[in-house]
C-alpha cells in the first residue's frame, strides 16, 4: 500500500509540476472559450451600429420601416443601432458596400405588399441577429400597413400585430424556478461531458507515456525489483487520476464562477457526489486501456492508432451531447447508458438534464464498477507479462493468451 | 545465503536458463559470465523477481524467496536509463522510499553518496544535464542507496573512465568487507579475475563451468601451454589441439584440448620448440575454450 502511495506521489509530482501540464491544464479551456464565445456573441448580436443603405421602390415602407426600426432598437445611451441610407439604385448601393461606406443593403420591391418578398445582402450573412432584426422590423412594417390600408387604426393595427413574448424558465427538482435561455441550459451537462473526455485524454495520455518512458528508459527493471507490476499500475493510475482531479476542480471552480457572473447554475451541488462516482469509474475504466497500450508499444507514434479508436468511444457521447439532452428518453440514450464505455458520459449527460430515473443511477453505478473491476484485471494481465517485452509487437493470440494465464 | 535450485525459464519455443543451479556465500562476489544471450540476464531477473521462473526454486537463507526480501536486493541492470526530466536528488529520494527507507535515514544515505561520488553540487540538477557516465553512477548509488545485503551488478564498469572504475571497484570491495553479496556480470574478464572469487559460466542457458575461482584455473593450469619455437607452424592443423590460440612473435598461448605428449610430438615434428612452459591460464581464456568447445 505504501508503494501503491509513493508512485502515486510520485506520478503525481513529476506531471503536476511539468510545463505540459500547465498547458493541458489551460488548452481545454481555451477551446471551450473558442467553441462557447462565437454562440454567445451570436446570441447577444453585436454591440457596434450597423449602416444598411436601402434601395426602396414602394414608397410608403422605406420610411415607415425607418421610423421602427429606429425606435425600436437603440443602445443604452440612446443612440440608433441601425443607420439607414437610401441609395437611387442597387449598383450604387452594392459600390458602397464593396468601399463598406456601409453594411448591408435592403431592397424593397414595388410589389412588396402583394409578394411579401425582400431582398438583404452584406459582406457576410453570418449575423443572424442582425438579418433577424431588419426582417422582423420590415415584416412588421409591411403588415401595419396592410391593417392602414384595409382601414385599421394605427394604434389597432399596432395593438393587433403585437408580437407575443415567451419568457423562459428551469424547474427543478426542488420546484425552484431558474430564468436563463436555452443555450445556457444545455451548456451545464455538456461541461460536465467535456471535463471528464478531457481529463480522460489528457490523463490517459500522460499515463501511456509514463509507461512507455518507464520502458525505454528501464527504470522499469529496478521498480519491478522492488514493487510488483500490479502495484506499478496502481499506482500510476491513481497518481494521475488524483492529477485529474486537480483538472476538473480547477475547471469546476471556473465553471461555478462563470455560472455566478451569468446567473445560472451550471453544478447542482446536490449532484457533485454521482457525478464524481461517474467521473473516477469512467477514469479508472479509460486509464486501464491506456496504461495496457503503454505496455504493448515501444513509441507513441506506434501508440497513436490505437489511442484514436479508444477517443472515439470517448466521443461519441460529446459529439451527441445535444441530441441525447434533447432526447434523454429515446431508445439509443438509454441503450448507450447501458454500454460501459459510454455509461459515465451518458449518465452525466442525463442526471444533468434530469431524465434519469433512481433505478437507472443505481444499476449502472453497479455496472460500472463491475467493469472497472474486469477492466482492470484483465489491464493488470496484460501489463505485467508486456512490461518486459521490447521490439517485437504483441499479437492478439498472445495477448488473449496472458489474459487467461 | 542466495540458492538457485534448478531454476529453468522459457520464452516460447526458447528456452532461455535450463536447469541452473548454484549457491552464493553471504559475503561473495559471484562471477557470472557468458557470452551475449547466454541466459545471464534472464537468471538475474529471476533473482530480482522480475521474471517468475517457470521451474525449480529460488532459497533466502533457507526459505523460498519472497517479495519482502528483495526489497533488500540492490540491481543495476546491463540496459541503462533514468529519468531524464527529473532532479538527481529527487529521484534517489522516490527509490530510497519506494523501497521502504525512512525520510532521516535516506536524507544521510543520499548525501553520503553524493558526496562519496563528486555530485554534491549537481544534486538539484536534471539527470539529463549529467554526463553518460555520470548517470551510470547515479545508477550505481540506486543499486546500493538502501543498505542492501544482496546487490546484483550487470556490467557496472562498461562506459566508465579508469579513475571511476577504481572508484567502483573500492567501494564494491569496502562493502564486501561489511559483509554485503554481490552477483557481478560482464564480459571483462579481468574486472572478474580482480574481484570475484567464486564464478559461474554458462552458455545457451546452461553450466559451462562453476566454483571458486582459483579451483578452476587450477584445473585449466595443466592445459594452458606457452610455447616459444622457430620455424612455420600449420595452423590448420593446430586447431586439433588448441581451438582458440593466440600467436605472436614466435609464441604461441591457448588452452590444449588433448593430452600434452601427443600435443608435442605433433608440435615436434613442426617447427624447433625453443621453450615450453605450462602456465595458468586468464579467465578470458578459459572463456572462450569453453564456450567454443561447447559450441
Amino acid at each position: 500500500m505504501n508503494r501503491i502511495l509513493n508512485i502515486m506521489k510520485w506520478e503525481f509530482m513529476v506531471r503536476f509540476r511539468s510545463k505540459m501540464f500547465l498547458i493541458s491544464l489551460f488548452m481545454p479551456l481555451i477551446f471551450m472559450v473558442f467553441s462557447i464565445i462565437p454562440a454567445m456573441l451570436m446570441d447577444k448580436g453585436g454591440d457596434s451600429e450597423v449602416k444598411v443603405g436601402i434601395v426602396n421602390h414602394a414608397e410608403h415602407i422605406a420610411s415607415k420601416f425607418k421610423n421602427n426600426i429606429g425606435n425600436k432598437y437603440q443602445f443604452d445611451d440612446g443612440k440608433p443601432k441601425y443607420w439607414i441610407f437610401d441609395y437611387e439604385n442597387f449598383d450604387e448601393a452594392k459600390t458602397a458596400l464593396q468601399e463598406k461606406t456601409i453594411d448591408a443593403i435592403m431592397v424593397i420591391p414595388a410589389g412588396i405588399m402583394d409578394t411579401s418578398k425582400s431582398k438583404y445582402f452584406a459582406r457576410s450573412l453570418s449575423n443572424f441577429k442582425v438579418i433577424d432584426e431588419l426582417r422582423n422590423t420590415l415584416s412588421h412594417t409591411v403588415i401595419l400597413q396592410r391593417m392602414e390600408n384595409q382601414g385599421v387604426a394605427v394604434e389597432m393595427a399596432e395593438s393587433i400585430s403585437k408580437r407575443v413574448k415567451m419568457d423562459t424558465f428551469e424547474v427543478n427538482k426542488e420546484g425552484k424556478l431558474t430564468e436563463g435561455n436555452e443555450l445556457m441550459v444545455l451548456l451545464g451537462p455538456f461541461f460536465f461531458v467535456f471535463l471528464l473526455v478531457m481529463a480522460i485524454f489528457i490523463n490517459g495520455q500522460l499515463l501511456l507515456r509514463s509507461v512507455i518512458e518507464e520502458r525505454t528508459n528501464r527504470m522499469v527493471e529496478i521498480l519491478l525489483s522492488t514493487v510488483s507490476a500490479r502495484e506499478l499500475m496502481t499506482g500510476k493510475i491513481l497518481g494521475l487520476g488524483s492529477l485529474g482531479m486537480v483538472q476538473i476542480l480547477f475547471y469546476l471552480s471556473i465553471g461555478v464562477i462563470f455560472g455566478m457572473v451569468k446567473g445560472i447554475e451550471i453544478v447542482r451541488f446536490d449532484e457533485l457526489p454521482i457525478l464524481f462516482i461517474y467521473f473516477l469509474t469512467g477514469y479508472f475504466f479509460f486509464a486501464s486501456i491506456y496504461a495496457t497500450l503503454g505496455t504493448l508499444f515501444d513509441n507513441e507514434q506506434d501508440a497513436q492508432q490505437s489511442m484514436t479508436i479508444v477517443s472515439i468511444i470517448a466521443m461519441v457521447p460529446l459529439m451527441g451531447s445535444f441530441y441525447f439532452m434533447a432526447n434523454p428518453t429515446a431508445l439509443v440514450t438509454k441503450i448507450l447508458s447501458f454500454v460501459p464505455p459510454m455509461t459515465p458520459f451518458m449518465m452525466i449527460l442525463r442526471i444533468s438534464s434530469d431524465a434519469a430515473e433512481p433505478w437507472e443511477i443505481a444499476a449502472t453505478v453497479v455496472l460500472m464498477i463491475v467493469s472497472v473491476w474486469g477492466m482492470m484485471t484483465l489491464a493488470g494481465k496484460i501489463f505485467r507479462t508486456a512490461l518486459l517485452m521490447y521490439g517485437k509487437r504483441a499479437t492478439l493470440p498472445e495477448i488473449w493468451r496472458w489474459i487467461r494465464a | 545465503m542466495i540458492q538457485l535450485q534448478s531454476i529453468s525459464k522459457y520464452f516460447e519455443e526458447v528456452t532461455a536458463v535450463d536447469h541452473i543451479s548454484f549457491e552464493i556465500e553471504k559475503g561473495d562476489i559471484y562471477g557470472l559470465l557468458g557470452p551475449n544471450g547466454a541466459g545471464k540476464t534472464t537468471a538475474i531477473r529471476m533473482m530480482m523477481g522480475i521474471l517468475e521462473p517457470d521451474e525449480g526454486e529460488i532459497i533466502w537463507n533457507g526459505h523460498s524467496i519472497n517479495r519482502e526480501d528483495r526489497v533488500n536486493f540492490g540491481y543495476l541492470p546491463e540496459e541503462r536509463g533514468l529519468y531524464q526530466k527529473q532532479k538527481l536528488k529527487e529521484t534517489l529520494q522516490y527509490l530510497g522510499r519506494l523501497r521502504g527507507m525512512s525520510r532521516k535515514e535516506l536524507n544521510s544515505e543520499i548525501d553520503k553518496w553524493l558526496e562519496r561520488f563528486d555530485f554534491t553540487d549537481s544534486a538539484d540538477r536534471k539527470i539529463e544535464e549529467l554526463s553518460k557516465g555520470n548517470q551510470q553512477k547515479v545508477q550505481f548509488i540506486l543499486a546500493l542507496l538502501h543498505q542492501p545485503e544482496f546487490i546484483i551488478l550487470d556490467e557496472p564498469f562498461t562506459g566508465l573512465d579508469p579513475i571511476n572504475q577504481v572508484l567502483l571497484k573500492d567501494i564494491i570491495q569496502e562493502q564486501r568487507d561489511e559483509g554485503v553479496t554481490f552477483i557481478f556480470s560482464t564480459h571483462q574478464m579481468e574486472q572478474v579475475e580482480r574481484l570475484c572469487t567464486n564464478i559461474c559460466l554458462i552458455n545457451k542457458g546452461r553450466i559451462l563451468i562453476e566454483g571458486p575461482l582459483s579451483k578452476v584455473k587450477e584445473k585449466y593450469r595443466k592445459h594452458a601451454v606457452t610455447v616459444k619455437y622457430e620455424g612455420d607452424l600449420n595452423t590448420g592443423d593446430l586447431e586439433h589441439f588448441i581451438p582458440e590460440f593466440q600467436l605472436e612473435n614466435g609464441e604461441l598461448t591457448g588452452v590444449l584440448k588433448t593430452p600434452t605428449t601427443d600435443f608435442l610430438d605433433w608440435l615436434n615434428k613442426q617447427v624447433e620448440i625453443i621453450s615450453f612452459a605450462h602456465s595458468t591460464p586468464t579467465l578470458e581464456q578459459i572463456f572462450i575454450q569453453e564456450v567454443c568447445s561447447a559450441a
